[in-house]
């Protein structure tokens, strides 16, 4: 194997002397610094889901009623799907927002989770209580919701008027949150936050899971608010060193089985047409 | 050459300069009270080494238009962050007034100079001494989409922090961007040799990787041009790697 110690002011040099001739749009230039390498060798995978199967889920969301969208972070973390930037409303799919501050909130403290937090988190994801979703949201506050928006680089949130539940989102901000939640959710925590994601209640169970278990292990949080037709659910999946995350957004169903179909529809097109 | 035609020489090389008149009156009062002149010339060999490898200092001194035999030198260190020489070796020069001091082993940039250890000392030019810190890397395939990466770096110690992370940059052959893939923090798993790894997802069979590192300790080491800032994003060079 070579071992090549890179002269970046050399490269440096050249990339500027190439951006001279030709117009490129480009990445930052190196800058010198301690930097090695060497070639390598591996065993590539394709990214999951693929994009036919991406396409796929595309044209069948596009087949249902209502206002649709979906979002795809694949595995090689690219962001795909339809409509990415429509805005909905989380219903409560932002209880995943807020057990995330409330975390972070308790790891700057740095203080456990106690008997009486998880007595609070535990439903708010497990059961999808309302009650103590308001209770989180009222200990972390609203700027604290907005601050994990900002570090998880949402571009289309917006708090709730009125209530938590009408925070606005859309499938991209969401899709990406759920593929950065290892990151944002503290690593002491981490474990915590996932056997909640990955142990909600059988009723509250539908859309993706059921399709995608038992193959993939499944980290999600449905919502709903069922008197507009509105049907929710965000997922991050992982099998052996793949993850990816989908999220995706209906409004204006005639029913909620119907919306669940949906969701179902485009989790099922994804996981069976991709190799 | 006499004395005072060597204290000439230095004054003439000056008459250049504003106030040359000056000077050159200044010489030739002072030429016949001056004694001979000693010189010192000395090179390290390598003057860029890897920590853990050795260099040498040779040279000769001279007074006058000879040699200067049996003369009593020191060999003087002032390594990073530099502010005081200190005499790490002594001989005498050779007949024909060579001297060599070998087997210097640094384990940080380094300025060193030879000294006439005389009445007054004599000092040679400066001679600085970059030290490179030892690198090994290493990659294994653990599966599909797993291939291992690590680094291991020898470095100096009690120069600054050793806690840092090192980014790791992916490109597939042939391509010109690289990604960033990771970012891993760096363990000193010994005195001085410090350890990070990572398993990235190959983006190709064939591919190149690049680490970099902005350890507490780097502006002890190596070369004034590696002291940039690790890019925090891919970025993009301007050839296809290869």
């Amino acid at each position: 194997m070579s071992v090549d110690r890179i002269r970046r002011s050399a490269v440096a040099a050249m990339l500027l002397a190439l951006a001279a001739a030709v117009s490129i749009a480009s990445l930052p230039s190196p800058s010198p610094a301690f930097e090695y390498g060497g070639r390598a060798r591996g065993i590539p995978v394709a990214a999951f889901p693929s994009a036919g199967a991406i396409a796929a889920a595309r044209s069948y969301l596009d087949g249902r009623s209502g206002r649709t969208s979906f979002a795809v972070v694949d595995s090689k973390g690219r962001l795909d799907g339809t409509r990415l930037r429509e805005h909905f409303e989380t219903a409560s799919v932002v209880k995943v927002m807020m057990l995330t501050a409330f975390l972070q909130m308790r790891s700057a403290q740095d203080r456990p989770v106690s008997s009486a937090d998880n007595a609070l988190l535990y439903p708010m994801i497990h059961i999808s209580d309302n009650e103590a979703a308001s209770a989180v949201f009222n200990i972390v506050g609203s700027d604290a919701v907005s601050r994990v928006a900002r570090e998880s680089g949402m571009s289309d949130y917006a708090p709730g008027v009125g209530w938590w539940a009408y925070t606005q989102t859309s499938a991209a901000d969401q899709a990406r949150f759920f593929f950065e939640l290892d990151r944002l959710i503290p690593r002491r925590f981490y474990a915590y936050a996932r056997g909640l994601m990955a142990g909600i209640e059988p009723s509250q169970s539908w859309g993706v899971p059921p399709v995608a278990r038992p193959g993939w292990q499944v980290f999600f949080k449905t919502g709903a608010l069922p008197s507009q037709g509105l049907f929710n659910e965000v997922a991050r999946l992982e099998r052996g060193g793949v993850t990816f995350t989908i999220a995706v957004f209906t409004d204006g169903d005639p029913s909620m089985a119907y919306g669940e179909q949906t969701i179902e529809g485009v989790a099922s097109i994804l996981l069976t047409h991709s190799p | 050459m006499s004395a005072a035609s060597a204290a000439r020489r230095r004054v003439l090389r000056s008459a250049s300069l504003p106030g040359a008149l000056v000077v050159v009156l200044l010489a030739t009062s002072a030429a016949p009270a001056a004694g001979p002149v000693a010189a010192i010339s000395a090179t390290a060999t390598p003057a860029e080494m890897t920590i853990g490898s050795e260099t040498s200092v040779s040279g000769t001194i001279s007074e006058g238009a000879g040699p200067l035999a049996g003369a009593a030198l020191a060999l003087q260190s002032d390594g990073y962050p530099f502010g005081e020489y200190t005499t790490i070796a002594r001989q005498a020069s050779a007949p024909d007034g060579r001297f060599s001091f070998t087997g210097l082993r640094l384990d940080r940039n380094t300025r060193l100079r030879v000294v006439l250890e005389s009445s007054p000392a004599v000092v040679s030019e400066r001679v600085p001494v970059i030290v490179d810190p030892s690198v090994a890397l290493s990659t294994r395939t653990l599966g599909p989409g797993r291939t291992r990466l690590s680094i291991r770096v020898g470095h100096t110690v009690n120069a600054g922090s050793t806690r840092t992370s090192v980014a790791w940059f992916v490109a597939a052959r042939g391509t010109r961007l690289f990604h960033l893939a990771d970012s891993t923090p760096m363990r000193e798993i010994a005195r001085g040799v410090s350890y990070a790894s990572t398993i990235v997802d190959p983006p190709a069979a064939h591919f190149v990787y690049r680490a970099c590192l902005n350890p507490g300790w780097e502006h002890a080491m190596g070369a004034r041009a590696a002291h940039g800032r690790c890019p925090v994003t891919g970025y993009e060079v301007a050839a296809n790697v290869r």
